[in-house]
């Protein structure tokens, strides 16, 4: 507060207490100098000339509950105190922002709303700490903020720009696959729903709105229909599964959650520019290799030869890389063309354009 | 509601949780408080604090960071200032293609790099995106091109500081051409940009940018006296002027920039071998007539001056003529841990000192050394 400003305050004003109401309407008597520490509280009493009794208390903003104030208070009161060195300060102010992350966030909010820059940049460098080097998933978690963004959204900010056209022409050949699928999948729903009629009287409805727990019988029934539905597929996929863990501790070599360092493990997630593309995750490839077993024989066949032509092209465009490939000495790919290698014991299960596809990926990841 | 045939369960979960609320039953899970008007939700905070906190980590947790959700997405794709990208090793360019875009009001942008990534469409996509953008720094961008420059020509007009230092492959028809549309840069740095950075450019810099406080033409060995002439003249509000490498300078520039830029604080002219002692006797002259109009205005700092002088490897300099430069400024110094007057190199002028290194009062003399 400036000198001109303590000149205006007249005698009278000058009480030794100030009364202050909280967001929950309760009211409590504060030394006024404390209290004006807040350049908010200060503008009130020397402008207004309010707080000097119980009917006039200064009302404070709504994020000031009385805890926060009671916190607030206690701060000023320490750096009140003139004789204090700046190490004794520091230490105090250490000490004063450890408290959970929610009560930290509610005191930066306080803060904030009464105008007190020091303890604005206290807690904010607090907050900063906590939030430098997590995933979006560790600071949502942390504030409880909501999961309101779409998977392409989450990613977009860090997408890489793939170049080459040999990878996004195998991209359209799969974005085309995944297409048909999913509106073979749109017409089977389409059928299942014009069957489906909904029975239930407007009794049963209403007992279901005032809270009884007898569920109606034909929610039940397609419930159990659907976990019906749903173990046969998890038993279908199960193999498919287990390929793609194997796949992930065989090619990649290594889990990325058992990095030792920080710095590795931000490196490797996708939400760094040079994160790789998602383009070629097992995830990926294997989703695709359990397409194959409901597309139509005919359309199957007609992929497979575009795909086969395609591994054709990129073989002559790559011969050079191939050769190496075959004849490097390192474990890893040797293993890889080996009898008993992974892919060989594994190329059974998927479909000819799958294994060509797990080839390229192997080749440009090396 | 309950009229409808196909009526869903999950409407009906929604119908039951809005009765449910109207009635009066609270939410207290995560901290949400349904009291009218008051916020306890963290995802609530005003965006200025929210930037604030988030000014106080690293970039790259500010990227992090949009990805939360979405009302810290639009806090930091509509509030974020300042960002660089310094800090990522590869990908660069693809990085600006995606992110620039979004920041709609950036101010700063820091893309240095150590290996060149960045590509003409990614500037190109700053100077579309980025309208506000006042500080851009470029620096070793080898494969740019003066596309690059004629885009930030149209779309940043508000820039006041821009470093294309090591920008090898801009030409000095592309900088005039930026030079005329920026006419706000206030710091402009061109260390070797060996094409860019000729008499032509800095004739078109001098006459645009006539706010020029800071400019570095180290090692760009085509300037000559033509340019730094012409700068010298048309923005006097010059104070830091970097021509160390700039081999084919004479007094002249020294000279007009001694006498038209009086607010000058710092000068490199390492490895200017034509630089004589008239110079140096222009400079020191330049002071005096400096105070003499400080005084006519009411100013007149002792502070005001040269602050740092690089005249290494200049080995026509005798002592007299540096000593004279180094008399009427107190702000260089010699000694030990102050340095700011340089002379390595220049053997002949060991026995030149600062006024703090002979007694610690010396006195000033008003005008001792005739200028040339």
């Amino acid at each position: 507060m400036s000198e001109t400003d303590l000149a205006v305050i007249k005698p009278e004003m000058m009480k030794p207490y100030v009364w202050l109401q909280t967001s929950d309407d309760s009211i409590q008597q504060v030394e006024q100098e404390i209290a004006m520490f807040s350049p908010l509280i200060c503008q009130e009493i020397i402008q207004k000339g309010m707080g000097s009794s119980k009917n006039c208390a200064i009302c404070l903003p709504q994020q000031v509950s009385p805890a926060m104030l009671s916190l607030i208070l206690d701060y000023c009161r320490f750096h009140q105190v003139p004789g204090r060195s700046n190490k004794e300060r520091k230490s105090y102010d250490e000490k004063f922002v450890r408290i959970d992350t929610e009560r930290l966030c509610e005191l930066t909010s306080a803060a904030d709303s009464l105008q007190l820059k020091p303890l604005v940049d206290l807690t904010s460098r607090a907050l900063a700490r906590i939030i430098e080097g997590k995933t979006p998933e560790e600071i949502r978690d942390i504030f409880h903020l909501p999961d309101d963004l779409t998977e392409e959204e989450k990613l977009e900010p860090l997408r890489n720009i793939t170049a080459d056209p040999r990878i996004r022409l195998l991209n359209r050949l799969y974005a085309k696959k995944r297409k048909e699928l999913k509106e073979r999948g749109r017409l089977k729903n389409v059928e299942v729903e014009e069957e489906h009629v909904d029975e239930r009287s407007v009794d049963d409805l209403l007992s279901f709105i005032n809270g009884n727990d007898g569920d109606p019988k034909g929610v039940k029934t397609s419930k159990n229909k659907k976990k019906n539905r749903r173990k046969k597929e998890q038993q279908k996929n199960s193999s498919l599964k287990e390929a793609s863990e194997m796949n992930k501790k065989e090619v990649n070599g290594h889990d990325i959650r058992h990095q030792s360092s920080e710095a590795e493990r931000i490196s490797e997630t996708s939400y760094l520019p040079y994160a790789e593309d998602d383009t070629f995750s097992p995830k990926v490839e294997f989703d695709d290799g359990d397409i194959d077993d409901e597309i139509d024989p005919a359309l199957k066949e007609k992929i497979d030869r575009e795909v086969e032509d395609f591994a054709r092209r990129l073989n002559s465009d790559w011969p050079e890389r191939m050769q190496e490939l075959l004849s490097s000495g390192q474990e890893r790919k040797t293993m890889l063309f080996t009898t008993d290698g992974f892919l060989r014991r594994q190329a059974c299960m998927f479909s000819p354009c799958v294994t060509v596809f797990f080839l390229i990926h192997h080749m440009l990841s090396n | 509601m309950v009229g409808k045939d196909n009526l869903r369960a999950e409407d009906l979960n929604l119908c039951f949780k809005k009765l449910m609320m109207v009635a009066g039953s609270g939410n207290s899970e995560k901290g949400v408080n349904l009291k009218v008007g008051v916020i306890t939700e963290w995802k609530d905070i005003p965006v200025e604090l929210l930037m604030q906190i988030l000014s106080l980590v690293d970039d790259q947790t500010v990227i992090i960071a949009s990805g939360v959700c979405r009302g810290w997405r639009d806090a930091i794709y509509f509030g974020l200032a300042r960002l660089s990208l310094s800090w990522c090793s590869k990908n660069m360019n693809n990085l600006v293609l995606s992110l620039v875009p979004k920041f709609a009001k950036l101010q700063t942008l820091i893309l240095r790099q150590d290996k060149p990534q960045l590509e003409d469409n990614a500037v190109e996509t700053i100077a579309k995106c980025c309208h506000e953008l006042q500080i851009l720094d470029l620096s070793k961008s080898f494969k740019l091109t003066d596309r690059s420059l004629y885009e930030l020509a149209l779309g940043c007009r508000d820039l006041t500081k821009l470093n294309i230092s090591g920008c090898s492959a801009f030409s000095d028809n592309a900088l005039a051409y930026l030079a005329s549309f920026c006419r706000k840069l206030k710091v402009l740095n061109l260390c070797g940009c060996v094409r860019a950075a000729s008499d032509t450019a800095l004739q078109a810099i001098g006459q645009y940018c006539n706010q020029l406080q800071s400019l570095n033409l180290g090692w760009c060995d085509n300037v000559g006296d033509v340019g730094v002439t012409t700068l010298a003249y048309g923005c006097p509000d010059l104070r830091i002027v970097d021509l160390c490498g700039c081999v084919r300078i004479t007094d002249d520039s020294v000279i007009a920039l001694a006498t038209r830029c009086p607010h000058l604080r710092s000068l490199g002219l390492y490895y200017c071998k034509n630089i004589t002692d008239r110079a140096m006797y222009s400079l020191a002259h330049s002071k005096v007539n400096n105070r003499m109009w400080g005084t006519v205005k009411g100013g007149g700092n002792d502070e005001d001056g040269l602050r740092t002088l690089n005249i290494s490897q200049c080995t026509a300099l005798t002592p007299s003529a540096v000593q004279a430069v180094c008399d009427s400024f107190p702000s260089l110094h010699t000694c030990s841990g102050r340095h700011s007057l340089i002379m390595s190199g220049c053997l002949n002028l060991t026995s030149v000192h600062c006024a703090c290194a002979v007694h610690a009062h010396r006195a000033f003399t008003t005008f001792p050394y005739p200028a040339h």
